[in-house]
Order: structure tokens, then sequence, then C-alpha cells
């Protein structure tokens, strides 16, 4: 076995040097990856969580209980470790929960206004109605249209058209560019002649009992929507997901009948991550109950893949009237904020109940001016989020800074509010709010990022990028230190070279004093990366970044960690 | 060879460059096996091996400890012997063919299954055929009571709201208190008749509260001189009216009462035991007629009432047709403003009532029907009816603040007094209470409300459903209780 391992090494790295392993080295190596820290396909692009499974289980998420368990309990890994989904330099490989989209490429005004919609609104003619969801609270129905597809229809309230279908519109495309899975969205206009009810359609009441569908019913879960000129309804139309619906994921642990599904939840950065796209657009809605998990096929397997859903209680909506103004500032329930409202007989009081906001119907209660990116929340406790660490924020802001004033143009425009008021004051907001948010969480680690190697002259220069510089919320750094090592894969010892300070953004790489090589053998060395900045002094925290010779296969960047502490109120 | 790398460029990847070798590595290791005889297994290939995971790992309860605790760990971190090739990719899928080796099927805890039942049920609001079990629905010192309630919303509609032309609600509910009390009780409505703003309500019931108080008629009415009577009544009554705009109401309607006193069933002394004769309608109780008119402006938004106001009033008419002593006419006018600011998490809540009543020479207002002051529901600091005359004022303020979504805490100051002479309404000489109270809630309604306090009487303490601004059925949508 030896012997062929040892074959294998030779022919796999090509034009290796077997002089610069000794033999006793190469027996001595143990056999591939037990140890090693980086493996031969780091960092690794598509984590392959599509292997084909057998059914599972339907496992809805209960309301109630959601709430109950998230307020009281304790739930998920008590330990804040490092994302577990990430590969070597800290991203999110694509999975059948994320696919890197605007954070990993430019994307078109067009490709980011289309979204997930790519197989179109329901088609023209007349649509049937099939019947109606049970939960959440928006009136709805199903349709189906001639082509056999299938679509939600949900209407805004009368007094506040257009507040739900816009919020949703516009924030299933952020979440979609951002990388999340979500389902089509159309805004339709339609007059109720283009309904008819199938034969032998029904529907589940409130009170649980089964009826077939009259003309009542959907004359009754219409009689709020807003009625334009020409009886002329507008509804927002949500496709059904494809695939066989098996219930909701949990931010926590993992699906016990899924074997794809190894990440604990709340350990996976998409899903910290998640924190602040919904603090910039304001989704407290964003829990376990507004999850989808669908059973698919593709390419011949059937896995569970996972979607976010229901956006239409983000921004300053909550799908049926404008959002409580405690909305993304306080948890459902806080005893502390509690006891202290109460002690003071209400003379204190939260300080965002004097946010100035204009009465736009078709908006609710969105703003910026008090919105404090570190302070946001969901409606009550979600378990990924909370272990969300300063290197899950800074991936997640980075993405949300791709976000242009442009492309938020064309998001909002999507949304086709008919007052331009609404149009102006959401793209103002949301402008704001992004920068408010990345700001924050750029900051809050040591925002070093674009690294890459550069041949010059013969030699190797590693470059990067400061992202606060970038964007704007820093000066340039006084210095950047780098301390050089060597990296022993197998053994993830390091013994330093060389420590340098340097004004830019830019150091020769030792190429000359790499570490040992592995089993595969490559060689290593490491970079360690302090930024001294007179008012962000926690940037003195390294980023840690690790160079790997692969011989003929070239020199690349296999591994980045940033600090993932935030910075403690002493280091500020 | 050196590349400028960058995360987004796909050419990076060790797997993609080795893609196209590893036919020929594969045929030359089988070659090199063949001959050698040595055991060599293809480049890729995976080793089934066991890890012994313990049961039912990240289900519930969450054994996620345990799963990384058993060296299946996840990332770039140490990792079992895997596969041959050393790659994460293989490390991952070897995890999830190991976890298909332990699958669960995703089950509720008792916490959860609990949890769920309860909602389940609560939104089953229909009942059991119509059946729900209440509490509540008698005057203060009844005790803890029990209700069964039937009800029936919009016969023959799928859909009762408030815009349903031709509605017809039915209500019957009987209840009973650990005081003695008891009721029966059965109700209807007939709402917008032939799609007009026209409504009809009737009641049927019979009450009877085992344990009433009287201190004596007047302000001056001393504590220590509390007697206890029982009240037994027959009611019935048939309204109209009219509803358009949807904040203004005005109608009337007829309305019938039996009653007869007895002894009560607590410690106090017996009525009969005061003043005799004396008082209006103690030996024998009449039986009256009554009609009534009203009109109301309620603009109050609906559900917990934080903004907006109520302004109403009624007149009625009482005639005894059995005794002919007792007929008397009574005016009630209530007003509730609503002051909200800081977005609606503040109120200032005001309420004003004045009962008046009027007779001819010779005639009277039986005790038993005059306006009383005391209880949860107007001088809160003070016994329930405590006072009573034949006129009463009463003054309610209440700061309300949202200290949580769910519940307000409220500072209320109560003041009012009863009085027997038209002469006698000023400002003067009232009972006043103050207090402090918590009120769990929706949007929907006050759920529960707890309020404490303090009067020249005592301290009281009070917890019911209900605002503490909601008279008794004063306009409500199906009863029309006569008082």
């Amino acid at each position: 076995m030896a012997t062929s391992t040892l074959l294998l090494v030779f022919l796999l790295t090509g034009s290796f040097s077997a002089s610069n392993l000794s033999a006793a080295q190469l027996g001595a190596s143990p056999l591939f990856g037990s140890s090693a820290v980086f493996n031969r396909d780091d960092p690794i692009a598509v984590d392959e969580d599509n292997l084909g499974i057998d059914a599972p289980a339907d496992w809805p998420v209960y309301e109630l209980y959601d709430l109950f368990e998230n307020l009281f309990q304790d739930r998920g890994d008590p330990d804040q470790k490092r994302a577990v989904n990430i590969n070597t330099i800290g991203e999110v490989p694509d999975s059948s929960w994320f696919t890197n989209r605007i954070g990993a490429r430019e994307m078109s005004v067009e490709e980011i206004a289309t979204g997930p919609n790519l197989s179109g609104p329901p088609a023209d003619g007349q649509w049937k109605v099939i019947g109606r969801p049970g939960a959440g609270v928006t009136p709805k129905f199903m349709i189906e249209d001639r082509k056999g597809s299938r679509f939600i229809f949900k209407f805004d309230p009368m007094e506040y058209p257009e507040i739900a279908s816009g919020a949703e519109i516009i924030s299933s495309k952020f979440f979609h560019a951002f990388g999340y899975n979500v389902a089509e969205t159309y805004i339709v206009s339609f007059t109720k002649d283009r309904l008819e009810i199938a034969s032998g359609a029904t529907f589940t009441t409130d009170t649980g009992v089964t009826l077939e569908i009259d003309q009542v019913d959907v004359d009754h879960w219409m009689s709020n929507a807003p009625v334009g000129p020409g009886g002329v309804y507008r509804a927002l139309a949500s496709k059904i997901i494809p695939g066989e619906a098996v219930g909701g994921f949990r931010f926590f642990g993992t699906r016990p009948d899924d074997p794809n599904d190894i990440f604990p939840h709340e350990h996976r950065r998409e899903l910290r991550g998640y924190r602040v796209i919904s603090a910039w657009l304001n989704h407290d809605d964003s829990r376990a109950l507004n999850t989808y998990d669908s059973f698919v096929e593709e390419d011949e397997r059937r896995f569970i893949k996972h979607y976010l859903l229901d956006f239409g209680s983000a921004l300053g909506s909550a799908s049926i009237g404008p959002n409580e103004p405690r909305g993304g500032n306080e948890y459902l329930f806080e005893g502390e904020l509690v006891w202290k409202s109460a002690l003071t007989l209400g003379i204190w009081h939260r300080p965002w109940l004097t946010a100035d906001i204009p009465a736009i119907p078709s908006i609710g209660n969105f703003e910026a001016e008090h919105f404090l990116p570190q302070n946001w929340k969901p409606e009550y406790p979600n378990v990924a989020m909370d272990h969300m660490d300063a290197a899950d924020a800074f991936w997640a802001a980075r993405i949300i800074d791709k976000f242009s004033e442009k492309l938020i143009a064309a998001v909002v425009d999507e949304a086709q509010f008919s007052d331009p008021r609404a149009v102006v004051y959401v793209n103002e907001v949301l402008r704001k709010r992004s920068n408010k948010a990345v700001n924050h969480w750029i900051t809050q680690t040591n925002p070093l990022d674009e690294f890459a190697l550069i041949g010059r002259g013969g030699s190797v220069v590693l470059e990067w990028e400061n992202a606060a510089v970038r964007v704007g919320v820093a000066t340039d750094a006084g210095s950047y230190g780098v301390r050089w090592s060597t990296f022993d894969n197998r053994t993830s010892s390091e013994f330093q070279i060389s420590d340098q300070e340097v004004g830019t953004t830019r150091i020769g790489v030792p190429v000359n004093a790499w570490g040992s090589p592995d089993a595969f053998g490559y060689r290593y060395l490491r970079a360690h990366i302090f930024t001294h900045h007179a008012d962000f002094k926690w940037w003195k925290e390294p980023v840690i970044v690790t160079v790997r010779d692969k011989g003929a296969g070239g020199v690349d960047i296999v591994g980045i960690d940033h600090p993932r502490e935030y910075p403690s109120l002493n280091s500020r | 060879m050196i590349r400028r790398l960058h995360f987004a460029d796909p050419q990076w990847l060790p797997s993609a460059r080795l893609k196209f070798a590893r036919p020929a590595i594969v045929s030359l290791l089988a070659l090199f096996t063949s001959v050698t005889g040595l055991n060599a297994e293809p480049l890729g290939t995976v080793r089934e091996f066991a890890i012994a995971l313990p049961p039912r790992v990240a289900g519930f309860p969450l054994k996620v400890d345990d799963l990384l605790r058993s060296n299946v760990v996840f990332g770039k971190t140490a990792f079992l012997q895997q596969t041959e090739n050393g790659s994460t990719a293989g490390q991952w899928r070897t995890a999830r063919q190991a976890k298909r080796t332990n699958l669960a099927v995703p089950e509720k805890t008792d916490v959860e299954a609990g949890v769920v039942w309860i909602d389940t049920t609560r939104r089953r609001r229909g009942g059991w055929h119509g059946f729900v079990p209440a509490g509540g629905g008698f005057p203060s010192g009844a005790g803890p009571s029990f209700r069964i309630i039937w009800n029936k919303e919009g016969i023959g509609v799928r859909y009762p709201d408030e815009l349903t032309p031709n509605r017809v609600d039915l209500q019957g509910s009987v209840g009973l208190s650990l005081r003695g009390y008891y009721l029966g009780l059965f109700e209807g409505g007939w709402q917008r008749i032939g799609g007009t703003p026209v409504h009809m309500n009737f009641h049927v019931g019979y009450q009877h509260n085992a344990n009433e108080s009287f201190y004596g008629l007047g302000k001056e009415s001393a504590l220590e001189d509390r007697a206890g009577f029982s009240e037994t009544m027959r009611t019935g009554g048939v309204v109209l009216l009219w509803q358009s705009p949807s904040w203004f109401y005005v109608g009337g309607g007829i309305g019938y009462r039996d009653t007869k006193l007895g002894e009560g069933n607590n410690a106090y002394r017996s009525l009969r035991d005061v003043n005799l004769g004396q008082l209006p309608g103690d030996v024998e109780q009449a039986e009256h007629i009554a009609y009534d008119g009203f009109a109301q402006v309620d603009w109050r938004n609906k559900g917990y009432h934080y903004r907006g106001g109520l302004y109403a009033i009624r007149w009625s008419d009482w005639r005894d047709r059995k005794l002919g002593a007792f007929n008397f006419k009574k005016l009630d006018i209530e007003v509730q403003q609503y002051l909200p600011f800081l977005m609606n998490k503040r109120v200032i809540a005001f309420r004003a009532r004045a009962i008046l009543t009027d007779t001819e020479p010779g005639q009277e207002v039986p005790f038993y029907l005059m306006p009383t002051l005391g209880g949860t529901r107007d001088l809160r600091g003070f016994n329930h009816d405590r006072f009573r005359d034949r006129n009463m004022i009463l003054l309610n303020v209440e700061y309300r603040t949202e200290i949580w979504a769910a519940m307000d805490l409220a500072l209320f100051v109560d003041t009012g007094k009863v009085f027997r002479e038209h002469s006698d309404i000023n400002l003067m000489d009232l009972s006043t209470d103050y207090g402090i109270g918590l009120r769990l809630k929706s949007t929907l309604a006050t759920f529960l409300r707890a309020d404490f306090a303090f009067g020249d009487e005592g301290f009281h303490t009070a917890i019911r459903a209900g605002s503490s601004f909601d008279s008794p059925s004063l306009f409500g949508r199906l009863l029309q209780v006569m008082q």
C-alpha cells in the first residue's frame, strides 16, 4: 500500500522534484490527510450535498412552538466555533443552500432585476383557483394557469396597497442575488373574470373543516384587497417551488433524516450571515416558519433543497399592514426592557419610538435614521444569527456592498410602486441602511480581502485590499505588519521567517522559504497580516493567509482566515 | 507557474486540473498493481468504515455535541482517515455516507407535541359543535365561575363578517359560580336586514345573583352597614338599531324584567334588617316593561382601543306593570376619549359617565335598579356596588404605556359620586381612588386585566377579562341587558 501511494504521489505531482523530498521523508509521511489542514482540492467551490437520498418525512415548523422554542429554550451548539461549512478561504461553497452570485461575479442590472424569475409569470388566459395554502396571515389562494404552472396569489391590505407585494418583490430579488434559494415572484394585475374555480377544488378552513371552493370563498379572500380603476386587482404571484414540500428547516441542528445535512445549521456561514442581509432589509420575520425544504430531483438524483420564502414582512411591511415600530429593534419579548419601561412608568421609552417616518401607505414603518445594524433583531432569537461572528459578518457585508445604488434602484423599480414618493423613499432608506450595515460589519474584523498573487519581475507578490478603505468607512491604514512563516501541512506547525512592516497593500512572497512538503508534495507559507490603524485598534488581530506551492501546478492562495471575535469595548 | 488567483477564477480548482490526468493515472496504477501484485485501489476510492455515531444524531434532543465529539468533525479540522486522495469533498461525502447509516425520523418532543396541540386547538374557534367553555359573565363578587357557551355565527353564511347581509347569529350560555350565582341566557341577532343598515337583536335570560351587597343609599353610606341579598331576574328584550355609517348607531327597543329578591348567602346581615319597608323595592319587587332609545358615535379603533372616541346617550322609560309604584325614567350618558402619542404606545384614556333617573310624584326607583358605583369597572378602589342612589356621575382617567408588545401598564384615577337630587350634579364630595394595573392584550382585545387600587376604604385588587372601560353591554351587538 505504501509503495502504491508513493507512486501516486510521484505521478500526481508531475514535475515534482524527488530531490526535494527524501525517501525517508516520503516513507515516513503518513498516509493521506488524517491530520492535514489543507487537502488537495482546497479551497472547494462546490459542496456536493446533493447525493441521492430516500424520501424524507414531512417535518413542518409549527409557529407557536418555534416561538416558544427560540424564546425560552436553549437550542443549538452553545460553542461559538468557526463556521463549519466554509472552504479554506472563508467562502461558502455552492450547495443546496446557497449559490454564489453577486458575491462571486458581476451581475448585470437585468440579471438582478430578473432574480429567480426564469420561467415567467402566470400565462395569459384563464386561471383556475385550485386551493388555498393554510399558513400565514395574508389573504391568498392558489391558481393554476393554462400551462399547468401553479402560483400562490397574495393580496395587499385595502388600507395599505402595495405594501406587502412591494416588500416581497424587492426582498426576494436581493436575497436571490445574495445567493439564497427563493421562489419566483411576480406582480400580476388582473380582473376577477380571469378567475374560475377548478372543479372539485377544496380548501381547509381555519377551524380545520375541508370545504369545496365556492365563488363566495374567492370573493371573501379578495374582499379586503384594494381594487384599482376598471376593477383591476394587484396580486403577488409566487410560483410553487418545484419538488415535494417536506417542511422547513430550523436554524440549529441538522435534519435527522437527511444524510446530506451534516453541518449544524447554527454553524453554517450563510445562515449566520442571514442576519446581515435581514438587518439591511428589516426582514424581522426571518424565522424557521418562513423556510421551505423541497425534495427535488436534479440530474437523476433526489435530495432536499433549502429555500427562504415569505418576505412580505420585510422592509416596513407586516403583510397585513405596516410593521410594528418594534420590528427589527426589539425581540417580541425582552425582559430587561419590559422592566425598564415598567419601573419608570413609561417615562423611559424605546429610542425608535421617536423615529420620524413619513406616512406612505405602500411602505409602512421603514426607516434608516434609528437603524443600528449591531442592534438589529428578528422577531425572536434565531440561533444561527446569534452565532454570527465577525468573520461571518464580514463575509456577508462584502456581498451587501456589491449592491450599488443603480442595482438597488433597479430592484425597487420591480416593485411597481404607484406612488413616486415610495420609490424615492425606499431607495433612500435602502441605500442608507446598506451603508450603515456595511460600514459596521466590515470594520468588526481586520478587513483585508481581495488577496491575490502577482508575478512581478521574477518574484511573487502578495497583494490585498482593505475593504473598509474601499467602502469609505476608514482612511488608509497607517501600515501593515506581515509575519511570514513556513507552514507544515502535516503537523500544522509554523516556523517564523520574517517580520516586516509595509505601508502598502502588497508584499513579496519569500519563495525560497517554503515549509516541508506534505503527503501530496505541496509546500506552504503563511502570512499573518496585521493592520495598524489608529481608529480601529482591533485590526491588529491578523488575517492569516496561506500560500501553497503545488510545484508544476503553480502557486495559489489556499487559506484565508479572518479573526472571528468582535472587538471588545476595551479594544475600541 | 505563478498566476494571479482569485476565488472567482474557476481555473484554480485543482480537481479541474487533475480531471483529465485521472484516467491516465488509474490506468497506470492498474498496470503497476497487476505487474507487482500489490493491492492498490484506484484513485478516488472511498474506503468504507464504520463510525460509532451515537443514536439519533442531530435529532431531538440534539446530540450535536456527541457528533462533534465522535471525531466526525467538519471543515478543515482534523478528520478520521476517509479517502485515499485527501480530498475535502471526499471527506464530506464520507461523512454523509456515514450519517446515512444512522438516520432518524424527525419526531416531536413531548413539549412540542403539547404546544402544537394547544395551537391547533385554539385555532378551532368553533369548539365542539359550537360549544366552547368560558369564564366570567357574572358580576363582581360571584367568585370563580364557569360557563358553557353555544355559539353559531352567521347561520347559513360561510363568512359572517360585519358587512354580510341578513347575517343571523345565535348564542346560548349557561353558567354558575362557586358562590352560588347561576345564569341561563339565549340571545341572537339579525344583522343588516335585507342588506340595509338595520339590525335586530333579542335576548331572554334568567340569572340568579346570590351574593349582592347593599350599604345604604347615598354617598354617606357606611361600609360597616353592609347587608347582603340575592337577586333573581327574568329578562328579555328586543332592539332595533340603524348603523350607518359604520361609526353611527341609533335605535330603540323594548325590554322586560321581573325581579325577585331574597336572602344573600354571605355572612353579612340580611337586607330585611335594614329599615325594612323604608327601602324602595325591598319588600315587593316590580315587574317592568321598559322602552328605550339610544344614539351612539363610536370611532374608536377596532380591537384594543387606543385611538378615537365613543359618545353615547340612552334614554329609557320603565313601567311597573305589577305594582304601579316603580315607574321611572333613566338617562345614561357616556363619553370615552383616547389620546395616543409616541407611535400609539402611550395612551391617555378618559371616560365620563352619568346616569340620571327621574320619577313622577309618588313613584320611586327600586333600589336594585338604582345606578351604583364601586367595583372593577368604575370605582376600582371600592367594593362592588359600594355606593347606590338615584343618580350617578363617574370620571376615569388612565395613562397606559406599552411595556411589552402584549402588555400595557396603566396608572389610573377613578372618581365619582351618587346622589339623590339632580341639583347635586357637581364635582364636589367625590369618592376617589387611584391605582396601577397591567393589561395582557393583543391587537384584538384585552385578555386579562389586573388592577391594584387604593381608596379611602382600603386596597382592592381586581383580576378579570375585558377592558376597564367596557360598560356592561351598554350598546352591545347581541345583548341588551336591562339595568
